[in-house]
């Protein structure tokens, strides 16, 4: 069929037309001439349709089952559900790549779209994008074409990896590698501003973006770790591993940015730190590619491994060694004359969050890397798992708990030691009773305390900012559905400090389920028969029967569960494990009930002949509020960089006068 | 004024009786781990999260669906049940698999620099913060 050929010239157009790009941009900034700059934009569209085509044909092949395309053939079949089809593209090595450079591409357009020709520093950050997009672009054309024919044209594929047949596929994969690749657009805009000298003016957009960027991410985090949830079948959400760490550092690095960027807006500080945060998120962006399609470090999302890891370690190394050098360069400009004057200021409070994000960073960075240094120095494998990271970065997210619950409304410049005790004694009371008194009640461990004071002094600082809304927008003379609108409308005109507190309650809620669910989650094994019945906490279950069906590809284990909560009956649920033979590999998916906050969660370990089943059961108190809680963690982002796009009437009298 | 004042007390009533709605709520979401699971099953629970399973890229027994991970998880019920401490048992895997089986490695030997990065890390974080801090302030004492 078409689709091979035609996608492979096709990425290649497009590869070529971004290099003529390049040079085109280069020609134009050395002669400042706006032809040159004009032709290397319209190249860049002309790149971006081509690509975006080249993407199109590829899933074309997919739907089309041409299996004379090698990557198609090893990566689905005829027996997979249709639907998966569709964005089943992704799922290996060479597909994700095309689909990193084509979202790359996209964010390119984004990026360029209503900007000014004459714009330097729009021309310096295309620079940098167009150098990671023709590195990643041409990865994907020489070393790893998806378009490769096979060598022969079997009857049907190899089929996708069982693991991956799930709902979250069509979000989560997508969403994870566009935030790691528009991590680059902050790195390049910044880079670009402060080449031009131009860092004061472009501060809006290179909020904009990282704030975009790091929205992306944490639904990228949030959506992951659901998907772990309900189809890895062991109950948690997150396993610290090696692949999970590398998404979740950038993600740090980009939670230190978007606040340090604040302190240079507000107070014109920081701008060398900003510069040497972003240049470092970059790095552990390109990091976590590496770690993933390297295969230096075992991991569980195998599904991307390939031998690339040594291109990506090259780029990675020259990249931040480009960075440091330019960073000397430019040492002298990023010197700001404003200092941090107080300890008990909201700029120093920034710094040492950022200072803490570095620190779990970097801990998480070592922890992920240091087998391989074991395995290179002594040759002894060794693994760091949960034990490692709990111990050392769960004490330092509490400190960062306690500095979101006071920072936030603590003023800039200076303040007093003592009248922020003053203000802030009766929460502190406050919450340090009820949560004295709600551990005492449970008898739980001291860290609950800790946790749930940090909680509720956040939760009524949080409050008392809501309080003050209501009673500025109360008056006698606005009705009911008015004082709302009041309200709303001091929420957007404030968008960037009330988006900022709509994550930050968000935050909250997630580190109130992690806190239920780590300390207060049960487990346990229960071994039945059909019709045995069993209890667990204020649970009962029957485990009523088991379903056999045979597919093409997989034989599916269904069991049928009657479950009873404080005597009631609730209904009657099911779980499911599938084994799929031409995988030797297991898909369980679990039965996980909510029943308000709780969730009631079993998944079938062993099936015996005689359908007697093993069960693993869990209690998981508060796990939805991670999920509900990221929701409104990107909800107040995205609050917080209203509008969107601010209006450029230079852009089009510029082009009148062109013409 | 008073008028002004008594309907702040309004909505102030409304956001203390929110709070402590709040407070309450979470009170019944909360309870003990203990009254539920007995020591040994909290023990086990612990455990298990500790050990990896041998033939897997990077998951521990608990995690993972193998048939050896279930062996070794019934290895360590009945090793706990007979009285075994949690050290018995992890050496004892440590000798038959290799220090690889540990999920997260002992802060000796191998292990041991791993437990120090934490710490050097963590005092560079606070120079850096004392450093970007003081340097200002000596910069404008010259000044």
């Amino acid at each position: 069929m078409i689709y091979g050929p035609l996608g492979d010239i096709l990425i290649k157009l497009s590869l070529g037309a971004y290099i003529y790009s390049l040079m085109s941009l280069f020609l134009g900034i050395k002669f400042k001439d706006f032809k040159f700059l004009l032709s290397s934009r319209f190249a860049a569209n002309i790149g971006f349709v081509l690509i975006l085509i080249s993407t199109i044909t590829l899933v074309l092949g997919f739907v089309n089952h041409d299996y004379s395309i090698q990557y198609v053939a090893d990566h689905s079949s005829d027996a997979m559900p249709k639907i998966y089809t569709w964005i089943a593209f992704y799922s290996g090595n060479e597909g994700s790549l095309l689909f990193i450079s084509t979202s790359l591409s996209v964010l390119l357009y984004i990026f360029l779209k209503n900007k000014n020709l004459d714009d330097m520093t729009i021309n310096y950050s295309k620079i940098f994008i167009l150098f990671f997009l023709i590195f990643l672009l041409g990865t994907t054309a020489i070393l790893a074409n998806p378009f490769n024919e096979s060598m022969y044209i079997p009857d049907d594929g190899q089929g996708i990896n069982p693991l991956l047949l799930h709902f979250g596929m069509f979000i989560h994969p997508p969403v994870q590698m566009i935030g790691l690749t528009a991590v680059s657009i902050p790195f390049s805009l910044s880079l670009g501003s402060v080449i031009n000298n131009d860092s004061d003016n472009k501060l809006s957009l290179l909020r904009k973006w990282s704030i975009s960027t790091w929205m992306i991410l944490t639904a990228g985090l949030a959506l992951g770790s659901w998907w772990a949830y309900t189809i890895l079948g062991w109950g948690g959400y997150w396993a610290w591993d090696p692949v999970e760490n590398s998404s979740l550092m950038p993600w740090l690095i980009m939670t230190a940015l978007i606040h340090s960027i604040i302190v240079q807006n507000k107070r014109n500080m920081f701008k060398g730190w900003n510069l040497f945060l972003v240049v470092f998120a970059f790095f552990m962006a390109q990091m976590g590619m590496f770690i993933n399609r390297g295969g230096a470090v075992p991991s569980v999302h195998s599904f991307a491994s390939s031998s690339l890891g040594w291109t990506f370690l090259i780029f990675m190394t020259i990249s931040s060694f480009l960075s440091i050098i330019f960073f000397m360069f430019n040492y002298s400009k990023l010197n700001s004359p404003k200092k941090v004057t107080s300890v008990l200021s909201r700029e120093s409070f920034i710094l040492i969050q950022n200072v803490l994000f570095l620190s779990v960073a970097l801990i998480t960075l070592m922890g992920t890397i240091y087998p391989v240094f074991t395995q290179s120095i002594e040759n002894q494998q060794i693994y760091v798992g949960r034990e490692f990271y709990d111990k050392v970065n769960g004490p330092i997210l509490l400190i960062l708990m306690v500095i979101l619950s006071i920072a936030p409304f603590i003023p800039w410049k200076n303040t007093g030691f003592k009248s922020f005790i003053k203000k802030k004694i009766i929460f502190i009371l406050i919450s340090l009773i009820i949560a004295i008194i709600n551990s005492w009640l449970i008898q739980g461990h001291y860290w609950i305390t800790i946790t749930l004071f940090i909680f509720y002094f956040a939760t009524f600082q949080f409050l008392n900012e809501v309080y003050r809304i209501i009673s500025v927008s109360k008056s006698k003379k606005f009705k009911y559905m008015n004082r709302i609108k009041i309200a709303f409308k001091m929420i957007f005109s404030n968008s960037s400090r009330y988006g900022g507190l709509i994550s930050h309650t968000g935050i909250l809620l997630v580190m109130l389920g992690i806190a239920g669910t780590s300390f207060m989650g049960l487990e346990k094994d229960f071994a039945l028969q059909p019709g045995e019945t069993a209890v667990f906490k204020n649970y009962k279950f029957k485990y009523v029967e088991s379903i056999v069906t045979t597919k093409s590809d997989h034989t599916n284990y269904e069991a049928m569960m009657e479950i009873n909560k404080n005597g009631k009956f609730l209904g009657t649920y099911s779980t499911s494990k599938s084994y799929y033979p031409r995988f030797d590999m297991n898909s369980t998916k679990a039965g996980i009930i909510e029943f308000g906050l709780e969730d009631f969660y079993f998944s079938q370990s062993i099936l015996s002949e005689d359908n007697s089943a093993v069960f693993e059961v869990k209690i998981n108190p508060l796990v939805s509020l991670i999920w509900y809680g990221s929701i409104v963690v990107i909800l107040g982002a995205f609050t917080s960089i209203l509008p969107l796009f601010e209006r450029s009437r230079k852009n089009k009298l510029y082009l009148r006068n062109e013409e | 004024m008073k008028k002004q004042l008594k309907s702040i007390n309004y909505y102030r009533s409304y956001y203390l009786i929110g709070s402590l709605v709040l407070c309450m709520t979470m009170l019944s979401c909360f309870y003990d781990k203990q009254s539920d699971l007995t020591h040994n099953e909290i023990r086990y629970l612990e455990l298990e999260t500790k050990i990896k399973c041998p033939i897997c890229p990077a998951e521990t027994i608990a995690e993972s669906n193998t048939k050896i991970s279930q062996d070794l998880k019934d290895f360590i019920k009945n090793k706990i049940n007979d009285g075994w401490t949690d050290e018995q048992i992890k050496s004892f895997l440590v000798s038959k698999y290799g220090i690889e089986i540990l999920a997260t490695p002992d802060k000796k030997g191998i292990g041991l620099f791993l437990w120090i990065i934490p710490i050097i890390i963590l005092i560079i974080a606070s120079l850096t913060y004392f450093i970007l801090y003081s340097n200002i302030r000596v910069k404008k004492r010259i000044i």
